[in-house]
């Protein structure tokens, strides 16, 4: 089986316009999600909630063709995602030409897209509506996250909150 | 981002005006600046790797 040699790239905002562009439903969570509202964090990936309708399925398959993704393994063995890994509530963790995207079908207490998009804020991103989970939201699922990485950086997630808040208060 | 461990091992001092000037700025300035940021990182990898090869050969 072949496996991966060359280091992958990385263009988030790339990654990001694609999925935009391929009409794919998606909610963004995770790092990026902070950096977008603020949070002064690095990210190295992307973590999306997608709907998980036949319909977005496919636009998402074509998308990550398009984009060369296979699966994130340790052992770095190329082997391309399927349709069904997308239908379920679990992580599909890819490498793609664009860089590193994990695609959720659900996160914390089963929630998935059609769940979050009420909690979802929509920001305009190079001439496409992008939801974004909200700094709010983030912060309330690192408070219950057991990972000692979360909890370090819990505080940055909430001091930038508050001050979000309090600009927003001034305005 | 940590500027310095404070004595609690679980606190750290955070670094208000680093977020402040994030916060200034656009998301799609937020979003280019962490992939700037990536590169810089991945390139210092590159090197810092490169330097170590050059060492063993």
């Amino acid at each position: 089986m072949p496996t991966l040699k060359k280091t992958p790239a990385s263009d988030l905002s790339a990654l990001l316009k694609g999925l935009n562009d391929a009409g794919v439903e998606f909610i963004v969570v995770g790092g990026l999600a902070a950096v977008i509202q603020g949070v002064p964090v690095t990210t190295f990936d992307l973590d999306i909630v997608h709907h998980r309708t036949d319909k977005n399925i496919t636009k998402m398959m074509k998308f990550l063709r398009a984009v060369e993704a296979i699966q994130r393994r340790p052992d770095e063995k190329i082997i391309h995602p399927k349709e069904t890994d997308l239908r379920g509530k679990g992580h599909v963790l890819l490498t793609t030409n664009l860089g590193p995207l994990d695609v959720l079908g659900a996160i914390e207490n089963d929630q998935g897209f059609d769940e979050l998009l009420p909690s979802a804020i929509a920001i305009d991103f190079k001439g496409s509506t992008t939801y974004v989970l909200s700094l709010q939201i983030l912060v309330e699922l690192k408070r219950e996250s057991k990972i000692p990485e979360d909890q370090y950086r819990l505080q940055i997630y909430e001091e930038t909150l508050r001050l979000a808040k309090k600009s927003a208060d001034t305005d | 981002m940590v500027t310095n461990q404070a004595n609690n091992s679980t606190q750290i001092e955070v670094d208000i005006a680093l977020i402040r000037l994030f916060l200034r700025m656009t998301p799609e300035e937020r979003l280019l600046s962490n992939d700037k940021h990536i590169q810089t990182l991945l390139e210092l990898q590159n090197a810092y790797t490169e330097k170590n090869a050059s060492i063993r050969s």
